[in-house]
């Protein structure tokens, strides 16, 4: 597997915004307790549709990431990996049980304080949807603290840009990249905004080996050197085999937990879950 | 190839729906307004009130053109938008073998599928509607008594050939646009290519130029009387001048606007956007600029004249009816219009809008770039209208000279329809992108 240079962390603040209030401002952004976990899920259920077509995609789930954890998420389609990336980021909300972000319950937030949770404290490299395609690569990167009301800093902009192997691509449109530059401008937000947790949902599903060596390169490099905690869902059993922790999940529940693994034992346990994911 | 054209229009529905609304709401208009106007004409009412019965064929007919003009605007600018929006899939039947020809023939086609479906909608509630119509305007002393029964079925077919010739128009330069499209275009993900002043757009602007100058020593010359037709005239050369010139003119506002915005935030997002996508912001701007230019341009040019020769009191108080009923219907039918094209366009945003949440917007935050976006789209179709209004008001000034030109601007009515416009696109805009952002993040594999 290639492992390019880990990139440092970033020397100064990235985007100078005004003095925060309101719920989260007053909270510690990142919590100094490392035994804390940096994510809980507890008794988290999710339902779609109603009656006869109702889905249980998450079925009474409990799990919970460490600081600075590199968990994996494997499991067959439609076992609710993408719902509990979903639920544990705030953005669709569970039908019954608990999901904190450190000390932060989401289930007591407004719309607009999720939002701010998830500018301030999480990231997210998807497989689409990363990018929005009107915006340049700059600000794409730019875009939690844009949104914040801050202004950019193009030169810490660029400094991230060079740093995950794509620089002078900062005034190109997303559609001008390849599909793993593209992931490389989303991996740049996250080394820009620092969060506390990153939520990956099949980062390389749609790359070659070597771009999505080099992307997990960079996800386990931020885990490393920011303590960021990083959720990553997965199907392909050599990505998987780079995170401390393997979690399995079928029909909405937990369906096997443990360390670190190789390829060849992850590739085994998924089969005998029922197919690839 | 028939069979291409339909496949398309199923796979893009919501895309060509501001197509089909115009010209099917122009026909309808023609079909009441044309059916009137000549049924005014038939001798046995002519007769009785010759005055009255040329009073009833000018409003008219004067209404019928500017629907049919506004029409072939929105058509022009949202056919142009959804081809635009649908590079890959013309660029894949070019990988398939299709020549230039082809493309751009399945392009012309599928507008004439929808200009027919559109017309045949158009006629069928044009006919009962220009009954109803015929009884009422004689009420309203704007017609011969007697209409209703005079009226004639053959007009509707006017009408429906004059809504597919203005879909045609509108078609012609697109298909002519996309044809050469690169097949390779199909192979990487589609963008459309950045909106520039092809050279088909200079020629028109140059020709409309052109066509607006002639129109002067006209209007110098003309009597009191027409003066103010002749103003409409120039007013409706203006628009699509402008409309033509709209990529070097929306550009060149945007950027100005990017200059003057120091901030971050929002602001720089929906400017940023709009310079992105000037596709999409002249799709939208092109229905607000014909609904303001018409009513600005038509008014204050109407009332200068007024004001300048009677003193304020209309020559004819029919007159100035006359001129409020054209204007009336032009903003009644544009108003449509605004509704569909902000509808549709944001409808597409859907992939914009969940990128920015994810990167950590609000709902509230997501619509507040919508909203601004809305007023960008105002602001440039406003500055545009006023510079009409002034060359309008100007030639106004020039054809009346001799006189003490006292300059009218109805500027209350103006801001009225600029209130209305923004009311309605703002409400399509926010109500689209509210539906967009409905569901939950559709993210994995499905995808
Ligand atoms: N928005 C939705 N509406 C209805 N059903 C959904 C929706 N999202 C997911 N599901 C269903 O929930 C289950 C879990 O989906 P998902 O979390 O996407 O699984 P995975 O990512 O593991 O493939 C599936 O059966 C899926 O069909
Ligand atoms: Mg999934």
């Amino acid at each position: 597997m290639v492992m390019q240079a880990l990139p440092r962390p970033v020397a100064r603040a990235p985007v100078t915004r005004p003095p925060r209030l309101g719920i989260v401002g007053r909270m510690p952004t990142h919590t100094n307790d490392r035994t804390a976990p940096a994510v809980r899920l507890q008794g988290v259920r999710k339902v779609y549709g109603t009656g006869s077509a109702a889905v249980t995609a998450l079925d009474g789930l409990s799990i919970a990431f460490a600081p600075a954890e590199f968990t994996a998420i494997m499991g067959p389609s439609g076992s609710g990996k993408s719902t509990l990336m979903l639920c544990a980021a705030g953005l669709d909300e569970p039908d019954a049980g608990q999901v904190k972000l450190g000390s932060v319950d989401l289930a007591g937030l407004g719309d607009r304080e999720r939002a701010r949770v998830r500018r301030e404290r999480t990231g997210f490299v998807f497989q689409s949807y990363n990018l929005v395609p009107t915006l340049p690569v700059w600000m794409n990167v730019a875009l939690p603290g844009l949104m914040g009301g801050g202004r950019p800093d193009r030169r810490a902009v660029d400094d991230v840009l060079a740093r995950v192997g794509i620089a002078g691509t900062a005034r190109r449109l997303p559609a001008q990249l390849s599909g793993g530059q593209q992931q490389r401008v989303a991996v740049a937000r996250a080394v820009l905004s620092r969060p506390a947790v990153l939520f990956a949902d099949e980062p390389t599903g749609a790359l070659d080996t070597a771009a999505r060596d080099e992307v997990l390169a960079l996800l386990r490099s931020l885990a490393a050197d920011h303590g960021t905690t990083i959720v990553m869902v997965t199907h392909d059993p050599v990505v998987a085999a780079a995170a401390d922790r393997v979690v399995f999940l079928r029909d909405g529940r937990l369906a096997g937990d443990a360390g670190a693994r190789s390829a060849a034992e992850l590739g085994r346990e998924l089969a005998r879950l029922g197919g690839a994911a | 190839m028939i069979r291409v054209a339909l496949y398309g229009l199923r796979g893009h529905p919501a895309a060509l729906a501001g197509t089909f609304v115009s010209i099917a709401l122009a026909v309808l208009l023609v079909t009441v307004t044309l059916s009137c106007a000549i049924a005014a004409q038939r001798p046995e009412l002519a007769a009785a009130d010759p005055e009255l019965a040329d009073l009833a064929t000018v409003l008219l007919a004067n209404a019928a053109a500017v629907a049919v003009l506004a029409a072939a605007f929105t058509a022009a600018s949202t056919l142009a938008y959804s081809a635009a929006q649908r590079q890959g899939e013309l660029a894949l039947l070019r990988l398939a073998g299709a020549g230039a020809g082809r493309v751009g023939a399945v392009l012309v086609l599928e507008a004439l599928l929808i200009g027919a479906l559109a017309a045949s909608v158009g006629v069928a509630v044009g006919l009962p509607a220009a009954g109803a119509f015929a009884g009422v305007l004689p009420e309203a002393g704007l017609a011969p008594v007697g209409l209703d029964g005079a009226l004639a079925a053959w007009p509707a077919w006017i009408a429906a050939g004059v809504g597919i010739a203005a879909v045609l128009l509108g078609a012609l330069p697109v298909a002519i646009g996309n044809a050469r499209i690169p097949p390779i275009t199909a192979l990487r993900e589609a963008v459309a290519p950045p909106l520039r002043m092809t050279p088909a757009r200079w020629v028109a602007a140059a020709l409309l130029a052109a066509g607006a100058l002639a129109e002067l020593p006209l209007l110098r010359g003309a009597e009191d009387g027409t003066i103010a037709a002749y103003l409409v005239m120039l007013t409706i050369t203006l628009i699509p001048l402008f409309a033509a010139c709209s990529p070097v003119v929306a550009r060149g506002l945007l950027a100005l606007l990017a200059a003057v915005h120091r901030g971050g935030g929002a602001g720089l997002i929906a400017v940023t956007a709009a310079r992105t996508d000037l596709r999409r912001f002249t799709a939208t701007a092109t229905p607000i600029l014909v609904t303001l230019a018409l009513g600005a341009g038509i008014l204050s040019g109407s009332g200068t004249v007024s004001a300048t020769l009677y003193s304020g009191a209309p020559a004819d108080s029919a007159d100035a009816v006359a001129v409020f009923t054209v204007v009336g219907l032009t903003l009644a039918y544009t108003a449509i219009s605004i509704a569909v094209v902000f509808a549709m366009s944001t409808a597409r945003r859907r992939r914009e809008l969940t990128a920015l949440r994810l990167a950590g917007a609000s709902r509230a935050r997501a619509l507040g770039i919508v909203a601004l976006d809305v007023a960008l789209v105002l602001a440039v179709a406003t500055v545009q209208a006023a510079v009409i209004t002034a060359l309008v008001v100007l030639a106004a000034a020039w054809s009346l000279v001799g006189h003490a030109v006292v300059v009218d601007v109805p500027l209350g009515t103006v801001l009225l329809v600029l209130g209305c416009c923004a009311l309605l696109a703002a409400a399509a805009a926010l109500l689209s992108a509210r539906g967009a952002l409905a569901d939950p993040m559709p993210v994995g594999a499905a995808d």
